[in-house]
């Protein structure tokens, strides 16, 4: 083979190598678009999981904490009307008064009971944004995974791939703006009667 | 007599949830996993005063559930809420020309859901 000869065949090499390279340059953009949203997602999980599992708890505690005064309240206020020499009216008004006291303390209990169960629910709404995470993230792989096996071949079909890396993350934003953007989102009309 | 009220979640956290907060409230609480085994157990004789379904379910979502039930005699005025984590116009608009009563986003505290309840009951 002559220079002239391997002139020319070098060209062509070229051009290919510099459209693989444009190719891999694409594909890095449209993935670190796509891996910068899909962080900021799970970003807002993480901080949505913190505040329903902080709430949980201080409901939980003032639930115990009130509990706990409510028990102290009977235990001292029996022993005062077992104690005292007090007529029976005087007796029977007490314990009315410390079922008044308890009969309010279980219905604050029961408000927060369902108050509690309504959070639960948050679980499955962070179930929902983690699956949709996932579903981006396994499409996404599977594109990557087109190009790692075509990218030797120098296939054309290459080239669709940052459309098509741009339409997954399209559809995932699309698919994420149907739901709620998160539970403490103030715009979200919650509850609408037809 | 308590007030029946079927609950249609694929969630076992929600059906857990609203199941336990209804039932605390009086109600008396059936409920199925997914749009075709409520769809049976509803056809098969029970007649709830008030249905609350999910939208995303495999089998059958909430609002083909709706649809089959509106053209059924026994289903065809019952109250059915939709509890859901979508918020699309669009949806809440398909979900009103299909027939539902509400539309509730998850999740919802069980004061509010008690009181949308009461609202869409009456004498519940």
């Amino acid at each position: 083979m002559t220079t002239e000869n391997l002139n020319t065949e070098k060209e062509p090499i070229n051009d290919d190598i510099q459209m693989a390279n444009q190719q891999a340059a694409s594909m890095m953009v449209s993935h670190m678009r796509l891996d910068e949203v899909l962080a900021g997602q799970l970003n807002g999980v993480v901080v949505d999981t913190e505040d329903a599992a902080m709430s949980l708890i201080m409901r939980g505690r003032k639930l115990s904490d009130d509990t706990h005064a409510l028990l102290k309240h009977l235990e001292s206020s029996t022993g005062k009307i077992v104690g005292a020499e007090q007529s029976s009216d005087q007796v029977s008004q007490d314990y009315k008064a410390l079922f008044t006291l308890v009969t309010e303390h279980n219905a604050s209990l029961a408000a927060e009971i369902a108050e509690m169960l309504g959070q639960i629910q948050f679980q499955d709404v962070v179930r929902q944004r983690i699956e949709r995470i996932e579903q981006a993230v396994n499409k996404r792989n599977a594109l990557f995974q087109a190009f790692v096996e075509k990218v030797d071949d120098l296939d054309p079909s290459l080239q669709t791939l940052p459309d098509k890396m741009q339409d997954v993350l399209n559809e995932y934003l699309e698919l994420e703006n149907r739901h709620a953007a998160s539970i403490n989102d103030e715009s979200t009309v919650k509850i609408e009667l037809f | 007599m308590a007030k029946t009220i079927f609950v249609v979640d694929d969630s076992a956290t929600i059906l857990m949830s609203v199941k336990n907060n209804l039932e605390i409230a009086g109600y008396t609480v059936h409920s199925a996993t997914d749009g075709v085994l409520a769809l049976e157990k509803l056809k098969s004789g029970l007649k709830p005063d008030l249905i609350i379904t999910d939208i995303n379910m495999p089998n059958m979502n909430g609002l083909e559930l709706i649809q089959q039930l509106r053209t059924l005699p026994n289903f065809r005025f019952t109250p059915i809420l939709i509890l859901t984590t979508e918020n699309q116009q669009s949806s809440r608009d398909q979900a009103k020309k299909l027939g539902a009563t509400g539309w509730l986003v998850k999740p919802v505290g069980g004061s509010d859901l008690l009181k949308i309840i009461k609202q869409v009951l009456p004498g519940a």
